[in-house]
């Protein structure tokens, strides 16, 4: 276990070592002086342009640049927006509640019917259940997701009025935002609304998290089919119906806990892909999240916002991978306790 | 009344396409306590045997019997997880690989418990107690220390012995017991089959032994059951089909088997069937053995019944061997 | 006389042979491949399919709707968007766009994807450790992300959307080659090549390459279908290609505006790019089945 924790630990740094490495090579292959490319335009000759120059190190060797480069992620300075000026770490912290409470949302939905749909179609495999699963899931995974967003606005939103088009929550409502999280702070201001803002708040949320949620949804759905599929075909399974356990506990217990093994991978490998499909659902329902934000700073060539907006994902993306790596070794008693 | 009594069993599985008979009308009985031996070539459908009655076929297969009972209790009378807990209760299995047939997920002692809890324990503490003693009864030592351990900790051999335990735990009245040995090591084997033996005569537990090896049977069973592309051939005590089998394969599967002594001479070839068992989806028409049978005549295309024949047993075949030609020295084609 | 002939085959069938029989028994895979070749066939012939020139702005005919609409025109089988151009044709221009620019992608990722996958998996050592640390980075970025951040910093553009789809699909090819790779390196047939005197690069090219086909040729139609997912989401989010080019992602971001006012100018598009992603996947799953020994035996 401690050598696998310290596995983690050296990927983990080698991987900051290589992002950061990829980021500085790649903004100062930007066309430009390097200070203009950061700070926006500041006059030559003066004290500020000095400062800054000084700031980036620009009078050392490309080497050394690299590292006060270094030095500055890790005290936590990402720089300041070109364009409205605040920290780009601040902006991340405001921004990535909402993309967190979309993401949460949608992996929820993308688990429990995911796991469920392929469990269903393990267990009656080679019917119209298992047959409805897997084409469902095929078009689901070959959906692409601005489209299907799009499509879902057209259908709930505008011609049926079920659902608001866009945006986290109403401009009716005047919540102070505490935990960044709409669904917790609209609770909080249940003395102010009652549940109505929260319920409103719901609402928005259900159509972009089905949208984030239809991809992993369906590799999940797919996944677990085949994973149960290979646990139901062992010995195992077999045994466990001779002693008489019921059909229900084979199912939930003797096969899910071993075809979770598998799943735990797939399912790690997916928060890169609610990232990805976050970045489209959020422009598609204007949703204030950093994926929307990181598209607006990308259209703004607002140079420091992505830089450190896409290392701070990446390292979101990279803890999770290792969580997911731990979950694994923690769940598969193999990795776990050597023979 | 019989420990178990089969009359015409037969297991077919239906796909869209066509109907694959992998058992075929098998009957047999069991005494408590007797030891059988079922034996046949790998697809002969002898493992199928065992999961329909234990009620665990997959659920593509269709199985039909005229009676099937366990303890005297019809089983056909009752639905299929009235019967799988009914059979549970009174009936246990182990299977050919000892590493597969665990839970690799849970710890032994956690299947273990599963078990004694199924069989009306409830306390925890009692659990594991019983869990401890009989890993104690199949003599593993230190079964503290095992009971917290995952399967692929343990040896194939420990790992059989672990499924023997948790086959007793309910104390079952049959233990079928499917290639027990086959994945093991040779010394490990005589082991396991000793302590299958000596679990039979301690428990009265009537113990179905399913193989493909002759030499395990010799010496372990009262009765035999040769079976051959999901039909018995010959079902006889061991002794006399030894001694003098009836039935042409049961011949060639005595004749195949390598002696160490008398029966075998330096430089004589070791006798070997033609051909291999049939694929389920081409049977031969007739005798299912025909193709292969050194026997065989024009009347084989007719599928003979399994008759009894007097001082023997059961014979299914249109000319079974005479009692002295039979005899493994005699080389006469006579009939 | 009395002979029996147990096997009806008299030859046996060779390796394509034998996949395309495999294959082509496939239903849904077979949906996919004739659509696609539809597809590739409409993209090859745009000039000559098309009724009209895509970028035409007719004037007199702004967001008509399709022809079986009662406000249509039969001329404009799929209606017109807000310029007056004739979706129709832009939909079959776009073919040669998506298809076009998804192949060109799959083909530098593939072709870099080998190269760098078998350096890794023949040299070994300090080089194999860092290609890998290099390519499990990449992969730790979200996708399109990693494309957003190359296309941000060179800045929008096909060209660029092309680079960067392509950098983002190279991992996985390394990966999925490299393991192959030291699999087969395992087996006797390589150490009898080796014991030969084969070079490095005879041995890969000629004993394992195509021994390792098969994972390739999967990982490549996966990769065809997440390269025009990618190219259209960079179109749609303005990244890729640039209007007035009637690339599928960008028909669909600039019809955004008119979702409520002239529906099948979004519907369409995207039902395009569901349909052509849809077949890939198809086909993907039929290779799988077909080329998988471990699959085919159900």
């Amino acid at each position: 276990m401690i050598k696998i924790i310290l596995k983690q630990l050296l990927f983990l740094a080698l991987s900051f070592i290589g992002i950061t490495l990829i980021f500085f090579v790649l903004t100062r292959l930007v066309p430009g002086d390097p200070v203009v490319v950061y700070f926006g335009n500041i006059p030559t000759e003066t004290q500020a342009y000095e400062d800054a120059y000084q700031y980036l190190g620009l009078d050392n060797s490309a080497i050394e640049q690299y590292f006060i480069y270094v030095q500055h992620v890790l005290n936590g300075e990402l720089g300041r927006s070109r364009i409205t000026g605040n920290l780009v770490l601040n902006d991340f912290l405001n921004f990535f509640p909402a993309t967190i409470e979309l993401g949460v949302f949608a992996s929820i939905i993308a688990l429990v019917f995911g796991v469920l749909a392929g469990v269903a179609a393990s267990v009656y495999k080679n019917t119209w259940i298992d047959h409805s699963v897997m084409s469902i899931s095929l078009v689901g995974y070959s959906m692409p997701i601005f489209w299907w967003g799009m499509l879902l606005i057209l259908l709930c939103s505008i011609t049926l009025g079920w659902t608001p088009v866009a945006g986290r929550l109403s401009y009716i409502y005047d919540i102070t935002p505490v935990s960044g999280f709409m669904l917790i702070d609209t609770l909080l201001a249940y003395p102010k609304y009652g549940l109505s803002a929260f319920v409103n708040a719901l609402q928005h949320l259900i159509l972009p998290s089905i949208v984030l949620a239809t991809i992993p949804l369906a590799v999940i759905a797919r996944m677990t089919r085949s994973a149960m599929s290979e646990a139901f075909s062992s010995d195992y399974i077999l045994t466990a119906k001779a002693k008489g356990v019921s059909s229900f506990k084979i199912i939930w217990v003797h096969a899910l806990r071993n075809a979770s093994i598998p799943l735990i991978t797939v399912i790690g490998l997916q928060s890169s892909v609610l990232l990805t499909g976050a970045i489209l659902t959020e422009t598609v329902f204007a949703w204030p999240g950093i994926g929307k934000w990181m598209v607006e700073a990308i259209f703004r060539r607002d140079i420091p916002t992505i830089q450190g907006g896409v290392l701070l994902i990446s390292v979101v993306v990279i803890t999770v991978n290792i969580a997911v790596d731990l979950m694994y070794s923690f769940l598969n008693p193999k990795l776990r306790r050597p023979q | 009344m019989s420990l178990l009594h089969i009359e015409n069993l037969s297991v077919d599985f239906v796909t869209s396409r066509q109907r694959l008979n992998v058992l075929d009308k098998v009957s047999l009985r069991m005494q408590a306590g007797e030891v059988l031996g079922v034996v046949g070539e790998s697809g002969s459908g002898k493992s199928m045997l065992a999961l329909a009655i234990m009620g665990i076929l997959s659920s593509r297969a269709q199985m039909t019997a005229d009676y099937l009972a366990l303890n005297g209790v019809d089983l056909m009378k009752l639905s299929l997880e009235q019967r799988r807990r009914f059979v549970a209760m009174n009936a246990s299995i182990i299977f050919q690989s000892p590493q597969n047939s665990l839970n690799p997920s849970f710890k032994i002692g956690s299947q273990l418990c599963e078990t004694i809890e199924l069989h009306g324990t409830r306390s925890s503490k009692k659990q594991k107690d019983k869990a401890i003693e009989l890993l104690d009864n199949v003599g593993i030592l230190e079964p503290e220390k095992i009971v917290s351990l995952y399967p692929h900790q343990l040896s194939g051999g420990m790992n059989q012995r672990v499924m023997i335990a948790m086959a007793i735990a309910a104390e079952p009245r049959l233990l079928i017991a499917d290639e027990p040995t086959t994945a093991l090591d040779v010394t490990i084997q005589s082991q396991i089959i000793e302590l299958l033996l000596k679990l039979n005569r301690s428990r009265e537990m009537g113990l179905m032994l399913i193989t493909h090896d002759f030499a395990l049977l010799a010496e372990s069973t009262q009765k035999v059951c040769v079976m051959y592309s999901g039909q018995i051939m010959e079902n006889a005590p061991t002794k006399k089909v030894l001694m003098q089998p009836r039935h042409p394969y049961s011949r060639a599967l005595l004749d195949s088997m390598p002696h160490v002594g008398e029966r075998h001479l330096k430089g004589q070839r070791l006798f070997s069937l033609s051909g291999s068992i049939p694929p389920i989806d081409h049977l031969p028409v007739g005798c299912r053995l025909g193709p292969r049978c050194p026997r065989a005549d024009k009347q084989c295309v007719k599928s003979p019944r399994l008759d009894r024949i007097e001082g023997h047993g059961q014979v299914r075949c249109h000319f079974p061997l005479v009692a002295n030609e039979s005899q493994l020295e005699s080389k006469s084609k006579t009939k | 006389m009395n002979e029996v002939t147990f096997y009806k085959e008299s030859h046996i069938p060779g390796r394509l042979a034998e996949f395309w029989f495999r294959f082509q028994k496939h239903q849904t895979a077979m949906i996919g491949l004739i659509f696609l070749v539809i597809i590739a066939f409409v993209a090859l012939f745009a000039g000559v399919l098309a009724p009209h020139d895509p970028t035409f702005q007719n004037p007199e005919a702004l967001l008509l709707p399709p022809a079986w609409d009662t406000n249509g025109q039969v001329t404009y089988l799929l209606g017109t968007d807000d310029l007056g151009r004739d979706l129709f044709s832009r939909i079959i221009y776009g073919a040669r766009l998506s298809l076009g620019l998804s192949l060109v992608v799959v083909l530098i990722a593939l072709t870099l994807g080998i190269v760098i996958g078998a350096i890794a998996g023949l040299f070994r050592g300090i080089v194999e450790f860092f290609i890998l640390r290099l390519m499990d980075i990449i992969l730790a970025i979200p996708s399109l992300l990693l494309a957003i951040l190359i296309v941000a910093i060179i800045g929008p553009g096909l060209p660029n959307a092309i680079y960067a789809v392509a950098i983002v699909l190279i991992p996985h090819f390394v990966r999925i080659i490299r393991a192959s790779l030291l699999e087969e390196m395992a087996k006797d047939y390589v150490t009898a090549a080796r014991l030969d005197g084969a070079s490095k690069l005879r041995l890969f090219t000629h004993s394992i390459l195509p021994n390792i086909l098969p994972p390739i040729v999967i990982q490549t139609s996966l990769a065809f279908s997440l390269a025009l997912v990618d190219i259209a989401a960079l179109g749609f989010l303005g990244l890729g290609a640039q209007p007035p080019n009637p690339e599928w992602g960008t028909i669909l971001s600039q019809s955004r505006d008119f979702i409520q006012l002239a529906p099948w100018t979004v519907t369409i598009p995207g039902i395009a790019i569901l349909l052509t992603v849809l077949s890939i996947n198809l086909l993907g799953d039929g290779l799988r089945d077909a080329l998988d020994i471990k699959g085919s035996k159900i």
